[in-house]
């Protein structure tokens, strides 16, 4: 009951005073509490009333039955006063009728005593009739009264001349009392006969009544005692019984309000989402309260104002025209107001207070029904409004209203939590689907909490990172030495950057993280908080990038060096025409030059036509080497160069192309050695290819040395088995810049026209496809220009010294 | 007096044949040179009336550098005591464009390819270079 706001308490009651008819109106079934104390009352009253008539009835009989008593003793009385008087005395008596005489006084005197014997008789008379039973008269008369003091002769003017006549043939008393200012008396006849029976006179006798009264009175306030009694017992009974039936009611309802409230409270705690939760919540408060008639109104934070969200046992006119005014001090909707003054607001549909007249007519609600608007309030703010309705005869008393209220702070209990679930289950969803790890930490560096994507990261296979510390989950750095991550922490008081993640079976990932402290609702330093990600997969990745641009450069690189290679080997290619072409059109030259000096005779000897027709031959046989040369290399190109490979000693090879040279190198003045061991220089070879090869080294060594010597050695290598043959000059050398441009095709050292050396510039390359074809490899070095050269040939060697095999290769032999 | 022709050329049997035309078919007097230095020399001397140059040239260096034909006509047409000679281009370099390449680099007067079909388009050729040389002006003579 603490979440009454406290503005709500001032009207509040206390429930523990019962209520006493302050519930309106009972569920349905159960009679008001109004009812039964009516109902009671009326059963009371009936009750008291026939129990009233029966008293009366007795106590009537009773004092009817003392009265007959009294006559009776007052007849008797006046029965034994009369048989005391002598009839003669009475005769003489009534024969004189005066007051002389003894006869009088004798009579007086005995009416005197008899008077003066029983205390009670106030007065004691004879009477005689007059004529024909007319007016009675006194005889004589012994009273107490001074004042009343009759005499003979008088007229009888006193009540009861019935009984007075009855009294001739017997005692009798008068009905009823008799009453002067000097009290009341019942007065008593009787006759006084003569000796032959008949009556002559009358003997009255008045009796005071005061001893009848008094027992008659006794027994009247005896009875009104008993009465009272009989109708106290009677009050108190109904009194009981009513109060037993009321408590049980109020038992009943009290069970009734409590079951509701359960109900309500259960559907505050069970209900999922707020539809369902209103529903609920509206059905348990009309149970509770016996109101059936309910609307619930949410506000919305943005606008501010209140929107229909539930009603109950509304229909759809009502709804509609349940439409609340934005909340304000002048709000006419009796909801907006309730929800900007914060405390219930009860009003009437019909005086004004309330916007609520409903134009169709609700079902049990009658027109102009009461309202009563209470609002949900959560941190002084109004939430929602719960606003109920009652028929226009049903007021809302203050329990109703306490009750009501109580209600809709349950119901704002059940929004909130759902609002929180709803946000718990949100922020849970976060938590579960982020990939990033979030780890709780205490101020010890105690694990409080993973996310999954932690636990997944850094666990065992129980899923759990029981019993593991920050330090041992992350590390600063790898390093020995290096500082725990706590320590980083309670030095700078966060941590932001790149950590090592340690997990359960031992494996190590990079993450990026932050560390931050956490603060709770009171501003205390609670706890770390880890947010971080791996970033291995990101590692690998950016070392796959790094990678891979390596790659591309590389292969750029490549590109850029193919495409200068194909820049250069069609510029080789062109340059290469334009000298095949030059070196073609030099021998023709001759051959149709000194052929047309021979048509036209030109010479003047004929030992000059002889002159001419060999320098046409010689030219062309030049011509011929070249156009031998352009074939080999299209058979290069065309990987068409048939070799017939054998095994074989290339020592008598390389001794024959060495002869061939000898002359032009004598002619030039340069030396030419040959070096070659003395046993077989066992290989693979096609002896006339191979002497294409040295011829081609040997004319090059020849041709670009003018002076010095040019040398070539032959020998066995032992390990790798291999047979060398070096080339060696001390010619003009090759540029360093050049070395690599020697065995490609096309290609000349010097590509410019002043060229000091002629040819196709297709040796080399052709060399080196033959090399290759023997199974071979061929590198040329010179220390540089002007250096000298050395090229060198190396073959796989065949056995050592064995036997020249007589079958080929079949590997060989397929080319 | 015939008139005098140089020509520079490395390979023997050409130039050989070049003075064998010259001299037996047409009235010329020939000297066979491959030094760029002696062509200069005579040309300045006066004693030269034409020269024909080879583009390749093995073994021609100026001034202690290997040059080509090229080179050594544009060094004669650059020099005033030499660019009044012409010089013909006799070269087996004969692509598509040398010749128009070869005349603007060079600077020389005429060009013709090897192989040389006809000897009588030769001189005719000489001809007229030395005809139309005849109306120039030595510089010397200015």
């Amino acid at each position: 009951m603490g979440a009454f706001p406290p503005n709500h308490m001032k009207t509040g009651k206390s429930r523990s005073k019962a209520p006493s008819g302050g519930l309106a109106q009972a569920p349905s079934g159960q009679p008001s509490p109004l009812d039964i104390r009516r109902g009671y009352m009326v059963m009371t009253a009936l009750a008291a009333g026939l129990a009233g008539l029966a008293v009366y009835g007795v106590a009537a009989h009773v004092t009817e039955q003392l009265r007959q008593e009294g006559r009776i003793r007052v007849a008797a009385l006046a029965a034994t006063i009369a048989a005391g008087i002598p009839a003669e005395e009475v005769r003489a008596l009534r024969a004189r009728q005066s007051e002389a005489g003894a006869e009088y006084e004798a009579l007086r005197s005995r009416l005197v005593t008899a008077r003066q014997a029983n205390p009670d008789v106030r007065r004691a008379y004879a009477l005689i009739p007059g004529k024909s039973a007319g007016p009675w008269r006194y005889a004589l008369e012994a009273g107490t009264d001074p004042t009343r003091k009759v005499h003979a002769g008088d007229l009888y003017e006193g009540g009861g001349r019935r009984e007075i006549a009855a009294a001739l043939d017997g005692p009798t008393a008068s009905r009823a009392l008799s009453r002067d200012p000097r009290g009341s008396w019942l007065s008593g006849y009787a006759p006084i006969r003569d000796p032959k029976g008949r009556a002559i006179a009358i003997v009255g006798v008045d009796v005071g009544s005061g001893l009848a009264l008094v027992s008659e009175r006794r027994f009247r306030v005896e009875t009104a005692l008993a009465y009272a009694l009989a109708f106290c017992g009677i009050a108190f009974t109904g009194f009981h019984r009513y109060q037993k039936r009321r408590l049980e009611l109020e038992r009943n309802r009290n069970i009734h309000v409590r079951l509701s409230i359960h109900r309500l409270a259960e559907a505050m705690t069970r209900a999922g989402v707020e539809s369902d939760l209103a529903r609920h919540a509206l059905d348990a408060m009309a149970e509770g309260t016996g109101f059936a008639h309910w609307a619930l109104f949410k506000r919305d934070r943005d606008k501010g104002t209140l929107a229909l969200f539930a009603t109950r046992g509304l229909n759809e006119q009502a709804r509609l025209e349940l439409t609340p005014d934005p909340i304000g001090p002048d709000s006419s909707s009796l909801a907006s107001r309730a929800a900007f003054r914060r405390e219930a607001v009860t009003g009437r549909s019909g005086d004004g207070s309330t916007r609520h007249a409903f134009a169709g007519e609700i079902a049990d609600l009658g027109q102009d029904p009461n309202v009563c608007a209470v609002p949900v309030v959560e941190h002084d703010e109004t939430t929602a409004v719960l606003q109920c309705f009652a028929p226009a005869s049903r007021r809302f008393g203050a329990e109703d209203v306490t009750l009501i209220r109580w209600m809709a702070a349950q119901l704002g209990h059940g929004l909130k939590r759902i609002q929180l679930e709803s946000r718990d289950q949100l922020l849970a969803s976060y938590m579960r689907s982020t990939d990033e790890m979030l780890v709780g930490f205490d101020l010890d560096g105690e694990v409080t909490y993973a996310n999954p994507a932690a636990l997944r990261s850094l666990s065992d296979s129980r899923g759990s990172l029981h019993g593991r510390g920050i330090n041992g989950l992350f590390l600063v750095s790898e390093r020995p030495g290096a500082a725990p991550l706590l320590a980083v922490l309670r030095g700078a008081g966060g941590f932001s950057g790149e950590l090592i993640c340690c997990t359960e079976p031992g494996t190590k990932f990079p993450a990026e993280a932050t560390v931050t402290k956490a603060v709770d609702r009171e501003g205390n330093e609670s706890a770390w908080v880890l947010v971080g990600r791996d970033i291995s997969e990101r590692r690998e990745r950016e070392h796959e990038i790094q990678t891979r641009t390596e790659q591309l450069e590389l292969i750029n690189e490549q590109l850029q060096h193919a495409n200068d290679g194909l820049a250069e080997a069609n510029r080789t290619k062109n340059e290469f025409l334009a000298n095949t072409s030059h070196e073609l059109r030099t021998p023709l030259n001759a051959v149709i030059g000194f052929a047309t000096l021979i048509e036209q005779n030109v010479a003047q000897s004929e030992e000059e036509r002889f002159s001419f027709a060999r320098s046409i031959r010689e030219s062309a046989e030049h011509l011929l080497v070249v156009i031998n040369d352009i074939l080999d290399l299209a058979k290069v190109e065309a990987g068409r160069l048939e070799l017939a490979l054998e095994a074989g000693d290339a020592t008598p090879t390389i001794l024959a192309a060495v002869e061939t040279q000898r002359a032009v190198a004598l002619r030039k003045g340069i030396r030419l050695e040959v070096e070659t061991p003395a046993e077989p220089l066992q290989m693979q070879l096609d002896p006339a290819r191979l002497r294409q090869v040295l011829l081609n080294l040997l004319g090059n060594a020849v041709k670009f040395t003018d002076k010095g010597e040019v040398r070539i050695k032959a020998r066995r290598n032992a390990s790798p088995a291999e047979i060398h043959i070096v080339v060696e000059d001390t010619g003009i050398g090759i540029a360093k810049r050049d070395q690599s441009r020697l065995f490609v095709k096309f290609s000349q050292v010097d590509g410019s026209y002043k060229r000091r050396h002629q040819g196709t510039g297709l040796g080399l390359v052709i060399t080196k496809s033959l090399v290759q074809r023997m199974g071979g490899r061929i590198s040329m070095e010179s220390e540089g220009a002007g250096l000298g050269t050395r090229v060198t040939l190396a073959f796989p060697a065949g056995p050592a010294g064995a036997q020249v095999r007589a079958e080929r290769d079949p590997c060989l032999n397929e080319s | 007096m015939s008139q005098r022709i140089l020509i520079v050329e490395d390979d023997p049997m050409n130039a050989k044949l070049f003075q064998l035309v010259l001299t037996r078919k047409g009235n010329y007097t020939i000297q066979i040179t491959e030094d760029p230095s002696f062509v200069i020399r005579e040309i300045q001397a006066g004693t030269v009336d034409l020269v024909i140059m080879d583009v390749s040239l093995s073994n021609s260096q100026l001034e202690g550098l290997p040059v080509d034909g090229l080179q050594i006509t544009r060094r004669l047409k650059r020099d005033p005591t030499t660019r009044h000679v012409p010089v013909l281009l006799a070269t087996a370099h004969a692509m598509k464009g040398s010749k128009e390449k070869f005349l603007k680099e060079s600077g020389a007067d005429d060009y013709i390819s090897k192989p040389i079909v006809s000897a009588d388009e030769l001189l005719r050729r000489i001809e007229t270079l030395i005809s139309k040389r005849g109306h120039a002006v030595p510089p010397a003579d200015r």
